[in-house]
């Protein structure tokens, strides 16, 4: 029988110690926060500026879709520089002040919120148009990995993150963009498998958990955002014992106290405070985070959760908005429906896809017209005081003066961007027809002409847009 | 949404009302209405007194910004079924 010499021993050694560490492989875990008074890193308050620099305010909400969505919104951004405000030598891009994403939406707002215009020179060649499920799937079959993926705290969203990190995002962390902290706001939506509420990458949302964001890779939470179901597992968050003198603000405590007032304000509280309560740590010591399109797939919610409740209402009521601009980027499908010129039933696949994206597209859908209507209603509103004051000068004798409303006669937009609004035809050289958009799959490769079609469409989409046209046809400098 | 204004108000002038038996039935108080200072809505500045603001529907505790002399220290309102014409009215009282 053959014996090995001692150098054999050796690398035989060495390679079963390797691959020993492999297999005990484990996701980087979020880090405790040490101390609640310090200050907050990664919040839309620290990314203030001047006031009068956000008398226009523009938010972009990114959708899921893969490579289908990140070029789209991709295409909306090159749009968004090329514009000018009227009067001014300023692009409408210079005003975004806030980006929410979901899946394939955050590879192109975080890539932004991180490199800014750098995004022009380089993100077609580093994500939009590589074959990135391929790479995944390479990853996924180098046996080194088979070791790490046999480990139960290792799994194919970890290699996900890791590709992400290493070769898209350059190891950035929300403590970079933090430090950073110039517009736009990112924020990065996942969803939460044990509720099924939306989870935003922010301070905050970390707070609830213990949890300091600072160190915490943006790559891993663009993984836990695209975290497809099935096809990618969830990313985990540790949910640490909260530290001495921390505390849910005022405005969560009168959240909670709001079941039978507004349960939207109630349940948004709620789902974070069974983590955030002095047993949290023991009740549910673990996240377990999904596609961010599982909660909300254009990424609409975080926005309206802003202008509601948060950073934008404040502005608002500090008289701070004159014009308010919010641009949906929906990169939404809507396949032609085969499946009704066939006189037998759709079989069980088509039945499970359509049962995972109805109920996604209907609420999408119902989130869009629900923030329109809320635009609509403070316009309503500033029409109304002012047409009553207008009738008590005019036939009372008193000089009596209603309450003014703080933020007066703002300004507000809701450009709602899909492919239902490209004709059949080609609308414009450069430009499919709607059908060609409708049947790109969702995926994370598309090749290079469907990626430069994509790009083409966001940027007509957003041109052609009537609601667009009027920001800028009645913008004043 | 709904709708707040929040005074900051210092007594002008306290008479008492009487009936025609010369029994005092009750109080007038004339109030000043004081220059805008801070309005504090759970803990985040939403504007400034005299003017309506907008807020959600439901449960929101409000004070005043700084000098603290004022009365009462906060004040915990639910807010709800108002009108941008006719806004919830709450009333600091400086000290």
């Amino acid at each position: 029988m053959k014996r090995f010499n001692s150098r054999q021993y050796r690398m035989l050694s060495l390679a079963l110690i390797v691959l020993a560490v492999a297999g005990c492989a484990h996701y980087p875990k979020n880090q405790p926060l040490e101390d609640p008074s310090a200050a907050v890193t990664y919040d839309f308050s620290r990314f203030d500026q001047q006031t009068d620099a956000d008398e226009t305010f523009v938010v972009l909400a990114f959708s899921g879709g893969g490579t289908r969505a990140a070029g789209l919104s991709y295409g909306v951004l090159k749009e968004l520089k090329n514009t000018k405000l009227p009067g001014t030598d300023r692009s409408v891009l210079s005003e975004v002040d806030v980006i929410s994403t979901v899946s394939g939406g955050s590879f192109t707002g975080a890539y932004y919120a991180l490199f800014g215009d750098r995004i022009f020179v380089d993100y077609e060649a580093k994500f939009l148009k590589r074959n990135i499920q391929g790479e995944l799937a390479g990853k996924v079959l180098n046996p080194y990995n088979w070791f790490r993926l046999a480990s139960p705290y290792f799994s194919r969203i970890d290699l996900a993150a890791e590709l992400y990190d290493q070769t898209v995002f350059e190891s950035a962390s929300f403590g970079d963009l933090a430090q950073q902290a110039t517009r736009p706001f990112l924020i990065i939506n996942a969803t939460n498998l044990y509720q099924g509420a939306r989870f935003e990458f922010t301070d905050p949302q970390f707070r609830y958990l213990g949890s300091d964001i600072g160190s915490y890779p943006v790559a891993r939470a663009v993984a836990a955002s695209s975290a497809f179901p099935f096809l990618l597992s969830p990313v985990s968050l540790v949910n640490y014992a909260k530290p001495a003198g921390y505390e849910l603000s005022e405005k969560d405590q009168d959240a909670l106290a709001d079941y039978w007032y507004n349960k939207r304000s109630y349940y948004s509280v709620y789902n974070n405070f069974i983590y955030a309560e002095p047993r949290g740590h023991e009740n549910h010591p673990y996240l377990h985070l999904m596609d961010g399109g599982l909660a909300d797939n254009i990424g609409l919610r975080a926005i309206y959760d802003l202008y509601v409740r948060k950073g934008v209402r404040r502005k608002i009521n500090q008289g701070q908005i004159k014009r308010f601009l919010a641009i949906v980027v929906n990169a939404r499908a809507d396949n032609p429906a085969k499946i009704d010129k066939k006189e037998s039933p759709p079989g069980l696949i088509t039945v499970g896809f359509k049962t995972a994206t109805l109920s996604l597209d209907n609420y999408s859908f119902e989130t869009v017209e629900m923030f329109k209507e809320l635009a609509a209603q403070r316009i309503r509103n500033q029409a109304t005081l002012n047409d009553c004051q207008q009738k008590i000068d005019q036939h009372c004798r008193n000089k009596f003066k209603i309450n003014s409303l703080k933020g007066g006669d703002m300004k507000l937009y809701v450009t709602d961007l899909t492919f239902d609004s490209i004709p059949l035809e080609s609308p414009a050289p450069g430009i499919k027809g709607r059908n060609y958009y409708n049947e790109l799959p969702t995926t994370f490769y598309l090749p290079a002409d469907q990626v430069e079609s994509l790009i083409a469409a966001g940027g007509w989409l957003l041109k052609e847009n009537p609601d667009f046209k009027d920001f800028l046809s009645e913008y004043q400098p | 949404m709904e709708y707040l204004i929040v005074r900051l108000a210092e007594i002008k002038n306290r008479k008492d009302v009487t009936n025609d038996q010369g029994q005092i039935i009750g109080t007038e108080i004339k109030f000043n209405f004081l220059a805008d200072r801070d309005l504090m809505v759970g803990g985040d500045n939403q504007g400034t007194t005299n003017q309506t603001v907008e807020l959600t529907r439901g449960t929101h505790t409000i004070t005043l910004g700084p000098p603290m002399d004022f009365t009462p220290k906060s004040l915990k309102v639910v807010l709800k079924d108002t009108t941008v014409i006719s806004p919830m009215e709450v009333r600091f009282e400086k000290i």
